[in-house]
């Protein structure tokens, strides 16, 4: 029994930390600081109709617009853009702007 | 020796993951600080929840190879989460140097697995963000170039740290093995060594009731049960000392009844040697006394001889004078007989004149006869003359024989005299002989009369001696009542051993004793 809960236990470790390590690549690599460029990439049956209004309602700086790829990248201007950014199914990927240096926050 | 080593490396480990994971809850910490500060708080919680599981380690003292791995794929996304800090500031190709310096780190885990796992996490980060987030990475741009630059310096880093750590594991390993080869050959010597301190401390138990059991008298038992090895022969020398104790043991309990009878016979006959000390010395004293008695007596003798000497001296010297006197008077008999001699001569020629005249007187009577008348006158004459001449002859006869009877007497008397003279000389002679004895035996009585003085004196001597002998009598009466006394408490000291009695007595020691 004591066994039993001991490898329930190190598997509840197990997948705190993997959830963890998601985390943290999701923080490390696509997660837009405040002030960065994000790729605005719509989830779901959302299309970039959906981008635009949402810039539109957030008063978001497009940083760039694609059209033809649907490919909209935004200026993150605080934490609670990407909250409404992901309530409207829009998920925020950091990237690098064209015409702004990396780590420079335009 | 596989379980020494995985202990051991089990606690290199262990150890690792305490400084691993500790150092990770200092970077979280750093970044959960630096992030809601800085405006990342997803960084600052991804921060949090990924060292949880690491600093739980830690602190469980976890060292098992999923620990490890947690290990191995936290820390390059902290390295990622300060990168993705740093990426707002000027310092993100300063950055990657965390990369390189947290693979290193992991190295302390002493796990080339781990090494390769952080090292595949290292390179699917930059590999992510080359195509997520390429400015995190290259901030002038990337390429795929760079990339492998990049993931050629981590794995020439990934494979020195590989090589390291699997050296490190086979260094442990022969370490251990030396340990173990140390231990088991420490073990052996202390098997051997435990053996020789469990057959000394049987011996010691075994020497030690033997010896308990002598101190308790025990002098008959023996040490039946053999000893190893070399003990043997202290087993055989206790066994042979007790025997031998227990002889003499024996030979002293026999020696000390011995020296108890003697003792009691030295006491019996000191008491009478006392006694008979005491009885001599009374008896010597009244032969002291005695003796100095005999000596006053002997010198009074002595004096008595000397007195005597003297009046036999005198005596000689009266008897030499009587001698003298004697002399004389026999010359003076000599002369008496001489002249008596003499007188008979004369008395021879007056009795002739007497016969003469009687025979003239006869012849004058006959004449007177013849002459008649006339002659009548004449023969009255005659007669008276012849009468005469008769008693002339009568009283020559008579003074004849008074002469004669002189003579015989003078004779006798000259002969006496002679035997008074001869008796006197013998007489001188015996008083001389007397004399001479006299003082031979007043020599002799000075020298009975030294004897005795020395008699005396050797007296004294012998009652002061037999005084002493007396005294030491005493002294040997109460030292043998000291010894007897000295030769029960032996005794009774012996008794307190248990002896084989069976065991003889040491004939040495019977001659010592």
């Amino acid at each position: 029994m004591r066994w039993s809960r001991s490898v329930k236990t190190e598997q509840a470790m197990i997948a705190f930390h993997g959830g963890a390590v998601l985390l943290s690549l999701v923080a490390a690599m696509v997660w837009p600081r405040e002030g960065q460029a994000a790729l605005m990439v719509p989830l779901g049956d959302r299309d970039l109709g959906t981008v635009l209004r949402w810039a539109d309602s957030e008063q978001a700086q497009l940083l760039e617009l694609d059209t033809a790829t649907g490919r909209v990248i935004a200026r993150v201007s605080s934490h609670q853009v990407l909250v409404s950014a992901l309530a409207s199914g829009i998920m925020p990927v950091a990237v690098s702007a064209r015409g702004c240096g990396a780590g420079e926050t335009p | 020796m596989t379980t020494k080593v995985s202990d051991e490396m089990l606690h290199l480990r262990r150890t690792g993951v305490r400084v691993v994971g500790a150092i990770a809850g200092l970077i979280g910490a750093i970044l959960v600080v630096w992030g809601l500060i800085d405006g990342a708080p997803l960084i600052a919680l991804s921060a949090a929840l990924l060292v949880a599981a690491p600093v739980t380690f830690a602190v469980q003292r976890r060292s098992d190879p999923a620990a490890r791995i947690v290990l191995a794929v936290t820390y390059p996304l902290l390295a990622g989460l300060l990168l993705a800090m740093a990426s707002t500031t000027g310092w993100v190709i300063d950055m990657h140097m965390v990369f390189f310096a947290f693979l290193a780190v992991l190295a302390a885990l002493a796990d080339w697995r781990v090494i390769v796992v952080g090292t595949l996490v290292t390179a699917a980060h930059h590999l992510l963000l080359n195509f997520v987030a390429p400015a995190y990475v290259f901030p002038d741009g990337g390429n795929l170039a760079r990339v492998v630059f990049h993931a050629v310096i981590v794995l020439i880093e990934a494979a020195v740290l590989i090589m390291l750590c699997r050296q490190f594991e086979a260094l442990v390993r022969r370490l251990m093995e030396a340990r173990a080869a140390q231990e088991a050959l420490d073990a052996e010597r202390h098997a051997e060594r435990e053996g020789i301190a469990a057959e000394q401390r049987a011996v010691l138990a075994s020497l030690s009731d033997r010896l308990g059991a002598l101190a308790a008298g025990d002098l008959a038992s023996q040490l039946d049960t053999p000893f190893p090895g070399e003990y043997e022969a202290a087993r055989t020398m206790l066994n042979r000392t007790c025997a031998e104790l227990d002889q003499l043991v024996g030979a002293v309990a026999q020696t000390a009844a011995r020296v108890a009878a003697g003792a009691h016979e030295l006491r019996e006959a000191s008491s009478d040697l006392a006694s008979k000390s005491e009885q001599q010395t009374a008896t010597i004293e009244t032969v002291a006394r005695t003796t100095g008695t005999m000596l006053r007596d002997i010198e009074a003798d002595a004096d008595l001889w000397a007195a005597t000497r003297s009046t036999a001296l005198e005596a000689k010297a009266d008897a030499d004078r009587g001698a003298e006197d004697i002399n004389g008077a026999a010359e003076a008999m000599t002369r008496i007989e001489a002249s008596s001699a003499k007188i008979g001569e004369m008395i021879a020629f007056i009795d002739t004149i007497a016969f003469q005249t009687n025979l003239l007187a006869l012849n004058a009577g006959v004449e007177a006869a013849r002459a008649g008348e006339a002659g009548k006158g004449f023969a009255v004459v005659a007669g008276e003359v012849r009468e005469l001449a008769q008693r002339s002859a009568q009283s020559a006869s008579a003074i004849k024989q008074l002469v004669a009877d002189s003579k015989d007497e003078v004779a006798l008397g000259v002969e006496r005299v002679q035997q008074m003279v001869s008796l006197l000389a013998s007489l001188v002679a015996r008083f001389s002989e007397i004399a001479g004895q006299v003082d031979r035996i007043t020599l002799g009585s000075q020298g009975t009369l030294d004897a005795v003085r020395q008699i005396n004196g050797a007296m004294s001597l012998l009652d002061q001696a037999m005084q002493q002998n007396a005294a030491m009598a005493e002294q040997t009466s109460a030292a043998s009542v000291e010894l007897l006394r000295s030769a029960n408490d032996l005794n009774g000291q012996i008794a307190r051993f248990q002896r084989d009695e069976a065991a003889p007595a040491r004939p040495a020691l019977s001659h010592a004793a």
